[in-house]
């Protein structure tokens, strides 16, 4: 060792020393285990390669199925099993060095009553939860229907459905404060018109073809699109062991299912149906006035899948629902005093409702390996509805559609261990068709259209008569880098529609890194996009009676969270968001086109050109939201007996400003200004931001599940909101307007037009909205399946929660009129007592 | 005039330019409201109200009450402002008019809105003097700007912002 004389040479010789031996200390050691679930055993005597993006590592499993190996570095690796009958690939991380880890080689064969849970998807992080459907079937307060547990998640609102001056959602669901009626709802990537039936309990899914339903609720990924709202992704059952079967009975309605594997295991097929006879049991007690015939309904899902190979898969999935709802007030009256008539306020009126869908999908998937995946997808979807109303100066009569076929293809490639790339494309060929004529209020900033005002009606009909043929284009794609515990998610999509020839693009990052070092590892995450939308389905998009030329709504959405995984049951997430609304589509008084066709199609003989031809709507509206959430989770594992359950809480705030004139805000609105001055005057809004009608300062839900032994469950829900924000009615209009059926005097609300006053509009709030739902199960064990009966109790310590104002209009402005408006799960006893509104049911498995 | 043309020419360089850019509707739609704004003259309600009158007098000259010759714009003027004024002008400046108008119609009604209703009634009329039908009554014919479904609509346009006659 003479040269290592000097304390100089000794440091390079450290430092060599160092160096080479750097890959051997930075190496990780770990202990592997092959496990076959269906077993329950070790696999032993098997060769197992581990791929490095250096080097393949072999290793040989023991009499247990254990194996000892090293890698370079922490990270995801991909183990590749040599059996006799073929290689097996299994994808795993290694998270700390002398750990152990486990590779299930195969599934947990599926139990009575349980369901399969396949391989998941690589999904983002930022703004998801997902829901199993064992967590959520049996959910207290959703009245048996797994959809409506989606309301427990953070950021998630359910509007009443009549609550007051704030209904009208009808089943739809708020998300961070966006509007109900821009969020997307897929099953299997298929799309489904509304989620609900006209009793807004029920969905057209049935339940027990779900398999995981997932919520986006901020930026989500580039594959999604058409919401600036959220996405609910529901998943679909894929396979079956055998064949099972359910039918179940409530009060609302009766459901059946049957799945069976088909061709030795090669092909699946699912059925699944739902009707609503709420017409039939409510309906026949007596209990509804006359003229009210309750919501009738129909849904149904079917699919199919057959594998012909490991590498090629065909499927086919259906699915419809059709609802009707009919209304028709005596016009008369049979007691002396028609205030006292259920439907004396609406006396004459008619409503004929009726709405479904069909989606056809034909899908093929080819998978040459675990590397490469291919979907092609034939899409027949036709929605529809038919609308009859008469209601004063109210007329519509329409049936309208808008049916498309589309082939959409969606790629997953994974070309190397640190990218994954997503690449999808479609084409849509689609017709919109309307015949008929409908209404629209005249003036949006009336807060109190009087429907019997003929003199100077709130209301003017129009011919909305339209068929159109559009073609629609988008592609998408995202690339997602995993570079050790860090991820990077960039995509962009492009949506282009030939009707108004435009498009939308929307660029989307997502970046999130993983700290090992505390508990089970930290997981920081933050993302922002543009998102679109388009009312492919909607009157303002009209060429009649709308604006051909309006454009995608739009919204950027920013989030970004901290994910705690405390233990394996155990984790918090929490998250911040904010979502800017742009481009949101208002009813536009002012809005016009130089000239045009009249759009009275009655007087276009004798006048047939105007100027300033009404456009009627514009993409003048803004908003935004922002808030914070906190989820903290306590897991299960699937069908197993230990219990469950999370606590969401969320803060949020919401605003909107249609940006139009408004003359409350206008000191000189008596003077009568030239059309050519209101439209100037117009160009430069005077409306202010409001809080939006749905918006909801605090959401909290508190949820447990527990299925105590083989034969009882039970389950609990405490549900905390504050109240939405409404606008007091101040008065009336004097009754200047009688119905003419039944000569009742219409009082017509009247509303603050003072911007500066507590009464202006949603300015207001009730007292918050809490309850607490119980249910608990009983199961009944045969050869043959098993017996589920339930009993639901919901609002357990019976709060008259309120959900708005409710005004009689055949009865002038007092103390008592208007009253609060309470929600339905209290129920009074003949004595005057009140107890919980309970539900009782039963499910058959076999 | 030319700052008029300058911003005239200068809209439509706007216009131009923003039909290559593509522009959204709502920004073409505020151009042309603007170019419209830009290009129409300043309201001048007085003027308006002093040819309506001469319109009216022309008309009404061949009523059965009146001698060919004798009505007048100082007989009119009299008339109309109970023997106060003796010319339109001042019978228009003191809010006075052929029939009586509102008290509040100067506060009430923008500049525009005013000459526009007066330019209706003028409108009137003239097609009955085309007409040749300027042989009824004064207060037939007066009221008859009341009824005549033209005027009317006339009327009407000058106060709505959208869905005009031509």
């Amino acid at each position: 060792m003479k040269f290592l004389t000097t304390p100089k040479q000794n440091w390079i010789f450290f430092l060599l020393s160092l160096l080479f031996l750097s890959s051997e200390i930075s190496a990780v050691a770990f202990r592997g285990r092959l496990f076959s679930r269906v077993k329950n055993q070790g696999e032993p005597g098997l060769t197992v390669v581990i791929v490095t993006p250096t080097s393949k590592i072999p290793a040989q499993t023991d009499a247990e199925g254990y194996f000892d190996a090293e890698v370079p570095s922490l990270g995801n690796y991909t183990f590749r099993i040599l059996r006799p009958t073929g290689i097996q690939e299994i994808e795993k991380s290694i998270t700390a060095d002398g750990e152990v880890v486990t590779l299930y080689t195969d599934k947990t064969p599926k139990p009575k009553g349980g369901i399969d849970v396949e391989g998941q998807k690589d999904k983002t992080i930022l703004s998801r939860y997902k829901v199993r459907y064992d967590e959520i079937k049996r959910m207290p307060g959703t009245l048996g229907e797994a959809l409506n547990a989606l309301q427990t998640l953070p950021g998630v609102f359910a509007p009443p459905v009549f609550g007051g001056n704030n209904g009208g959602c009808f089943g739809g669901i708020v998300i961070r404060g966006a509007d109900c009626r821009t969020n997307t709802y897929l099953y299997d990537d298929l799309p489904i018109y509304y989620a609900y039936h006209f009793d807004s309990i029920n969905s057209v899914i049935h339940n027990d073809l779900i398999k995981t339903i997932d919520i986006y609720t901020g930026a989500y990924p580039a594959n999604f699109n058409n919401a600036t709202g959220g996405v609910v992704e529901i998943e679909s059952t894929e396979a079956a062991k055998k064949a099972t079967g359910s039918f179940n009975m409530s009060f609302l309605l009766g459901q059946a299912m049957y799945q069976t594997p088909l061709f030795n295991g090669k092909g699946y097929l699912a059925a699944g149906g739902k009707v609503g006879y709420l017409d039939k049991t409510l309906g026949s007690t007596g209990l509804v006035p006359d003229g009210i015939r309750l919501p009738q309904y129909n849904s149904s899902n079917v699919k199919f899948i057959y594998n012909f190979n490991s590498q090629h898969q065909l499927s086919f999935t259906s699915l419809t629902a059709l609802d009707g709802f009919v209304l028709k007030a005596p016009g008369g009256f049979g007691s002396n005093d028609p205030t006292k008539e259920p439907l004396a306020a609406v006396a004459g009126a008619s409503v004929a409702a009726g709405q479904g869908f069909r989606t056809l999908g034909l899908r093929y998937t080819w998978t040459p390996s675990t590397k490469f995946s291919n979907r092609l997808t034939l899409i027949n979807y036709e929605p529809f509805n038919n609308t009859n109303v008469q209601f004063g100066s109210l007329e519509a009569n329409f049936r309208a559609s808008a049916p498309y076929v589309g082939m959409r293809q969606d790629l997953v490639w994974n070309p190397t261990n640190y990218l994954k790339i997503d690449l999808g494309s479609e084409g849509r060929v689609i017709n919109y068709n309307i015949t008929g004529y409908s209404f629209r209020l005249k003036d949006p900033n009336n807060p109190a259209p009087n429907p019997y005002d003929l003199t100077n009606p709130s209301f003017e009909k129009s011919d909305i008569t339209q068929k159109t043929r559009s073609n629609y284009f988008n592609a998408y794609t995202t690339f997602h880098f995993t570079f050790g515990n860090f991820k990077f998610e960039p995509g962009v999509r492009h949506d282009y529609l030939d009707y108004g020839k435009q498009g939308a693009t929307g660029p989307r990052a997502i970046l999130s890194y993983k700290v090992n070092g505390i508990l089970k590892g930290t997981t920081f995450f933050g993302g922002a996009g543009d998102y679109a939308r388009f009312p492919y389905f909607d009157q303002a998009i009209s060429r009649e009676s709308g604006n051909p030329n309006i454009q995608f709504e739009k919204a950027r959405k920013y989030g970004g969270g901290i994910d705690q995984q405390i233990t394996d049951d155990w984790s918090v997430k929490g998250e911040l968001f904010k979502q800017e609304f742009t481009s949101q589509i208002v009813n536009d008084p002012y809005i016009s086109e130089p000239y045009g066709l009249n759009p009275d199609k009655f007087q276009r003989l004798q006048r047939p050109v105007v100027t300033n031809r009404p456009l009627n709507y514009s993409n003048s509206g803004t908003g935004w939201s922002h808030g914070y959430e906190i989820f903290i989770k306590k897991a299960n594992r699937p069908n197993s007996k230990d219990w469950f359950g999370w606590i969401s809480y969320t803060w949020s705030q919401s605003f909107r400003n249609n940006n139009i004139y408004n003359a409350d805000y206008d000191p000189n609105r008596n003077v009568l200004l030239s059309g050519d001055q209101q439209r100037l005057r117009a160009l430069y809004p005077n409306s202010r931001e409001l809080i939006f009608e749905y918006d909801i300062t605090q959401l909290l839900s508190v949820v447990y599940g527990w299925r105590l032994t083989e034969e009882y469950q039970i389950g609990g829900r405490w549900f905390y909101r504050s109240a939405t924000p409404y606008t007091p009615i101040i008065g009336d209009d004097g009754g200047q307007f009688k119905n003419p059926y039944n000569s009742q005097i219409y009082w017509n609300p009247r509303y603050s037009t003072n911007p500066y006053s507590t009464d202006y509009t949603n300015s207001r709030r009730q007292a918050p909205y809490h309850r607490f739902d119980i249910r608990i199960d009983k199961f009944l064990s045969y050869e043959w399946g098993y017996v589920n009966l339930y009993l639901e109790i919901i609002n357990m310590y019976v709060r008259k929660n309120i959900n708005g104002e409710n005004f009689s209009s055949t009865a002038p402005y007092s103390k008592r009129n208007p009253e609060p408006q309470n929600d339905f799960f209290t129920l009074q006893l003949p004595n005057g007592m009140l107890i919980p509104f309970f539900n009782v049911g039963m499910e058959v498995r076999f | 005039m030319l700052v008029r043309i300058i911003l005239l020419l200068s809209l439509l360089f706007q216009i131009t330019c923003a039909q290559k850019n593509e522009k959204s509707y709502q920004d073409l739609y505020a151009l042309r409201i603007l170019l419209e704004t830009a290009t129409k003259p300043k309201p001048n309600p007085q003027a308006a109200c002093i040819d309506a009158m001469r319109s009216a007098e022309a008309c009404i000259a061949t009523a059965p009450e009146f001698q060919s010759g004798t009505l007048t714009e100082n007989s009119y003027s009299l008339i109309s402002s109970s023997n106060r004024f003796t010319t339109y002008s001042d019978l228009c400046a003191n809010n006075l008019y052929m029939y009586p108008l509102p008290a509040n119609f100067v506060t009430n009604n923008s500049d525009a809105v005013r000459e526009c209703y007066f330019k209706c009634d003028s409108s009137y009329w003239k097609t009955r003097k085309n007409l040749n039908t300027c042989n009824g009554t004064v207060a037939i014919m007066t009221t008859g700007i009341f009824n005549d479904s033209g005027t009317t609509t006339c009327k009407r346009n000058c106060s709505s912002s959208v869905n005009n006659t031509p």
